[in-house]
């Protein structure tokens, strides 16, 4: 669906057609209901949100935000780094903006985990544990799959629609993939599917999607909103029965008409409404304008947003739509598309939060799954590499201009102060004020330890 | 008349004066889609870039009406990404990037196709049978070879190749990357970018890549060299300045101007065949699209 440019649809969805379409096109997930504890955004604690963007695929720490400049040729790379605004901080020449930025920045330059398989890493990544997560060759670890933070709040949180009209836990893109198959580890994992996340999307050229409500071309409003009613009459005399999936199907079509009621559920992601200097400087690219749709649902009362980088891994060139796996030309893509992209978009909402009084309450916090090899390969590329990554953090209430943890000369592996995912989820609970206690009443056992200099 | 005022390398202050009532950028194509490397047709009549498709998914080639009149046509039907083009001499043949579906992570071929879009064939694909990709192809002037780089022994290199895509010849031996050659107009050199001496910089080697020689020295890369038809200037993108800028430059990198001075992307410079401008892919209206910008003569 195309909100800022197909008036059809969107007028459909307005009339209530988008419960209709969840039930039609099987995809239960699309809205959720469930009951839930009260998210502590009265505790004191300063972030009220989160913002993740995800960067699908893992980007290099030597071309980021961990340059080597004195590593020798053939792992440094033919990017320089460049001076920030953090005496004795560098990073890549690629990244001014975020350069510039470096005060309010946080830069943990020591992550690692025990995985370089994309389809585990991103479980370990996203859930902060191994459990659950499924390898390449489809070989599933024991356990069972953790939520990921975002689901955790979102179970967490007082209200199944948040403020803005959806729900409280949003991922722009669609399901991770990693080729042809699909990651896990966004959901709500032994929390129930109640707390798997609702989906948004932008198309450059078409506008904001809801994918898991996208109506086929064939299809029109009209012909949704006749089998809308045709639900409602079935509805009315068959009983959705006992249990919990009913009931949490139930729950899906009330969250769906809650959905439905509160336009400002849709006027959040009209992208019109925003200055043209505010959208240009996020870029037209997807990421760009995704940025952008992250900081208007914070605005508007979201608690917790993912901005997915990209569905697959792959590079734009390889049959992906542009992750950061790119175990060939690197650098080329890296100067092309990745480096400008992700340092306008970032810069740009740490500077558009500010501008609105919100980065104080909101957490960026930028991570993929992992780094890539120091050491170029034969391809002008990087391969995977899960012991030693960058994590960049920015409000919230984390203290900028800081650098947790080194890496060797190499960028081979942490020499201080080693961060699990599973620690970065605690920070980012932390800062919202989620603790252990509140992760035990939810029948979770805490995992992690919080970045003591972050918190 | 529009002037560009600019401190030389030596803190001279340097003047370009550009034609008499000409625009001094005019923009090619509006909508906003990714795009690379622009080239001209031999007539100057038609563009041929790489455009992405609406969502970002898919790369393909396409002759743009640099005038705006004749509709837009892809060079070819293939399904599987394609770019990077270079358009041979006689602008009869056409060389571009030829990518095989994933997973094959980098096998990229050099392939061939008449302008019209027949007679597709792949003139330099895996080496030895081994995965590795070759880029950015530029003809010879002559049209009886093109310089490309390969990744096939096993780090990014230059070589050229005849135009039937044998007798390939390595040019460069460097440990880094050796990236995007040009072919001179005169045969004699090819410029290129490495990172041989730090960051990415400027070079130039003789056809049988002897004698090295640098042509540019700044903070940030210099990369996607273009020389100009008459051979006397170089058209080249830099981040010196803290954005990606398109530079004007004498063949031996003096004197660099930075003739694009927006603080949107410009990259991917290609001269127009008469040498009095350079067609730049450039996101200062927000999307990606084509610019020309008039540099005199």
């Amino acid at each position: 669906m195309n909100v800022s440019q197909d008036r059809t649809r969107r007028a459909f969805l307005q009339a209530g057609g988008a419960a209709a379409l969840g039930l039609a096109m099987g995809h239960p997930a699309a809205i959720r209901s469930a009951r839930g504890t009260a998210l502590s955004a009265a505790s004191g604690a300063p972030a009220r949100a989160v913002i993740v963007l995800w960067l699908w695929g893992g980007p290099s720490q030597l071309d980021t935000f961990d340059p080597k400049p004195d590593a020798p040729i053939e792992h440094r790379g033919p990017f320089e780094s460049i001076a920030t605004s953090v005496p004795g901080v560098r990073f890549v020449e690629l990244l001014p903006g975020l350069a510039r930025r470096a005060h309010r920045l946080a830069v943990v330059r020591s992550m690692r985990h025990e995985s370089n398989d994309h389809g585990v890493a991103g479980t370990i990544a996203l859930t902060g544990s191994i459990a659950g997560a499924v390898d390449l060759g489809g070989n599933a670890a024991t356990g069972a799959m953790r939520p990921s933070v975002g689901a955790i709040v979102s179970r967490l949180s007082r209200d199944r629609v948040s403020p803005s009209g959806l729900p409280p836990y949003v991922v722009l893109g669609s399901p991770l993939h990693q080729g042809l198959k699909r990651v896990v580890g966004e959901g709500g994992g032994l929390l129930g599917g109640s707390y798997d996340p609702f989906r948004l999307d932008y198309e450059p050229g078409r506008g904001v999607k809801v994918p898991d409500l996208d109506l086929p071309p064939e299809i029109s409003a009209d012909r949704m909103q006749a089998r809308w009613g045709l639900h409602q009459s079935l509805t009315g005399h068959v009983s959705l029965g006992e249990g919990r999936a009913p009931q949490d199907l139930k729950r899906q079509y009330d969250l769906a008409r809650g959905l439905l009621s509160a336009k400002a559920g849709l006027d959040v992601l009209d992208l019109d409404r925003e200055p043209e200097r505010v959208r240009a400087r996020y870029g037209a690219h997807r990421f760009g304008r995704c940025c952008l749709i992250a900081r208007r649902l914070v605005e508007a009362g979201t608690p917790f947003v993912q901005v997915n980088w990209s569905t697959h891994v792959e590079c734009p060139e390889d049959a992906g739509d542009g992750g950061w796996d790119m175990h060939d030309r690197y650098f080329a893509i890296m100067q092309d598309r990745h480096g400008w992209m992700l340092d306008r978009a970032m810069s740009a909402l740490i500077d558009d939060l500010d501008d609105r009084g919100l980065l104080e309450s909101t957490l960026i916090v930028a991570v993929g799954e992992f780094g890539r090899t120091p050491k170029i390969n034969e391809k002008a590329g990087r391969d995977h590499w899960n012991h030693c990554y960058s994590a960049v953090l920015a409000g919230g209430g984390v203290p900028g201009g800081v650098v947790v943890g080194a890496s060797d000369r190499r960028a081979e592996h942490p020499t201080d102060r080693p961060v699990s995912p599973a620690d970065l989820g605690a920070t980012i609970l932390a800062r919202l004020g989620v603790g252990a206690a509140d992760l035990t009443g939810i029948g979770l056992v805490p995992m992690g330890e919080p970045i003591s200099e972050l918190v | 008349m529009m002037m560009i005022w600019h401190p030389g390398a030596f803190g001279i202050l340097m003047i370009c004066q550009m034609g008499l009532g000409a625009s001094p950028i005019a923009r090619l194509t509006t909508d906003g889609l990714e795009k690379a490397r622009p080239t001209f047709s031999a007539d100057g009549t038609s563009l041929l870039v790489a455009r992405h498709a609406a969502d970002g998914g898919t790369i393909s080639l396409h002759w743009v009406d640099p005038a705006g009149l004749a509709p837009e046509r892809r060079l070819t039907d293939r399904k599987l990404p394609e770019y990077h083009a270079a358009i041979d001499p006689s602008g009869k043949r056409v060389l571009f990037v030829a990518i095989s579906q994933s997973g094959t992570q980098g096998n990229l071929d050099i392939a061939s196709v008449n302008a019209d879009g027949s007679g597709l064939s792949t003139l330099v694909g895996d080496v030895s049978g081994k995965l590795s990709h070759q880029d950015w192809p530029s003809w010879s002037p002559d049209g009886s070879r093109f310089a490309f780089s390969s990744t096939h022994e096993g780090n990014q290199e230059i070589y050229t190749a005849r135009a039937d895509g044998s007798d390939l010849a390595r040019l460069t031996q460097s440990p880094g990357q050796d990236v995007h050659p040009c072919w001179s107009p005169g045969g004699d050199f090819l410029v290129f970018a490495t990172d041989r001496w730090g960051g990415l910089e400027l070079a130039r080697a003789k056809v049988d890549g002897t004698g090295v020689e640098r042509l540019t020295t700044s903070p940030g890369f210099d990369d996607f060299p273009a020389v100009s038809p008459d051979g006397k200037r170089l058209a080249f993108v830099s981040n010196r300045d803290g954005n990606y800028e398109v530079h004007v430059a004498a063949i031996d990198g003096t004197g660099a101007v930075n003739v694009t001075r927006s603080p949107g992307r410009d990259t991917h410079p290609c001269w127009s065949p008469d040498g009095r401008s350079v067609v730049v892919v450039s996101d200062r209206d927000g999307g990606a699209d084509l610019y020309r910008v008039d540099v005199g003569p």
